[in-house]
């Protein structure tokens, strides 16, 4: 099917991911492939490294697959609608998806080359949420920085190498720091091959996981 | 006069500048330090993709100079066990109550080992209980009908 069929709208993206995190005592390298179709709903990842596996996001459950057998199902935070994956596709990438949250903005202010937006939770949450800060660059994401209630930065993510597939931006690397008390972990996510709206590999794109 | 204005302007200037910086020095990290952080594991990563298929274990069992220092830790734990048992009802009494079909819902419904264990569980207390529930009865009958 030609691609101006499709137009502006994106709803698959796949990819070669490597996530690499270091922390004061251990280390982590996962190598793999991502599909995601933002209609099914499914964030898939196809692990090569460090064991074969396939891991299944779907809502809160995350379904852990060894040679097609499911090996564990666990209850997860929902990580396909807040995923680099979604914003992208449903062009919330700029501001994180921060406005379909119970974050409000608080103030915008330009500071160099970047514009820097201050977000913070509604009444009800602001005690157990903190600010949160959103910079952007040339009119794209550059950086994320979170704060816990009383304004101590407790983690950075950085939006970098952006590349423009089909005419969607996409960052080729992210850079996220966790602070917990005085330790901190790196982590460094790299995508490549990436190719959107792939109608093959509906194995992957609609893995099937148990029905409930 | 121009001493007022000259004052007013620096006043603005001071104001504005306030107002549009600060936080942009939150923005930036060490990109050398982060380099230097992960150098083995970009090693590792760069002999990996060129040696397809291979994994973490074939390479512990090579003893691979590349992982040799490197602690790896399980990178999907992320999450917590899943434990909601079918219609809400505790897995044990599934098992305890409705027996081998109870255990069979519970293996079916929630392919989950731990849940299963907790079906069967109530099973075996269940089918206990039952036993000893039956053999009470069968001598208090006995009893009662003057067998002793």
């Amino acid at each position: 099917m030609p691609k101006i069929a499709f137009g502006q709208h994106f709803f698959r993206i796949e990819g070669d991911i490597t996530v690499k995190e270091k922390s004061e005592l251990q280390s982590q390298l996962t190598i793999g492939k991502f599909y995601y179709d933002k209609n099914i709903g499914k964030l898939v990842y196809n692990i090569t490294f460090p064991e074969k596996q396939v891991l299944v996001s779907k809502d809160t459950v995350l379904y852990h697959f060894i040679a097609d057998t499911l090996n564990s199902r666990t209850r997860s935070f929902d990580m396909t609608k807040f995923s680099i994956f979604n914003l992208c596709l449903e062009n919330q990438l700029n501001n994180y998806g921060m406005e379909n949250t119970f974050y409000k903005i608080d103030n915008v202010e330009k500071d160099g080359d970047l514009v820097i937006s201050a977000w913070v939770p509604g009444k009800s949450h602001e005690k157990y949420f903190g600010k949160v800060l959103i910079s952007t660059k040339n009119n794209r994401l550059f950086g994320i920085i979170f704060m816990n209630p009383e304004g101590k930065i407790v983690g950075k993510q950085f939006f970098e190498d952006y590349t423009v597939v089909d005419g969607l931006a996409f960052p080729k690397r992210m850079i996220k720091f966790t602070y917990t008390g005085d330790k901190q972990t790196s982590q460094i996510t790299t995508f490549d091959h990436l190719k959107l709206n792939n109608l093959n590999e509906k194995n992957y794109y609609d893995y099937p996981v148990p029905a409930h | 006069m121009k001493k007022a204005l000259l004052t007013s302007v620096f006043a603005i200037a001071i104001a504005v500048n306030g107002l549009f910086a600060g936080n942009a020095d939150l923005f930036c990290y060490d990109q050398d330090q982060l380099n230097k952080e992960f150098s083995d594991l970009d090693m590792l990563e760069n002999y990996v993709k060129i040696n397809e298929g291979i994994t973490l274990t074939s390479l512990m069992n090579e003893n691979h100079p590349l992982i040799a220092g490197i602690s790896f830790n399980n990178p999907f734990n992320l999450s917590i066990p899943f434990s909601e048992p079918p219609l809400g009802i505790p897995s044990f009494w599934w098992g305890c109550i409705i027996g081998v079909w109870g255990v069979a819902v519970v293996y079916f419904v929630t392919e989950d080992k731990e849940e299963t264990k907790q079906a069967l569980k109530g099973c075996v207390v269940g089918t206990l209980v039952g036993v000893i529930l039956y053999f009470g009865i069968y001598v208090w009958a006995l009893g009662y009908a003057g067998f002793f």
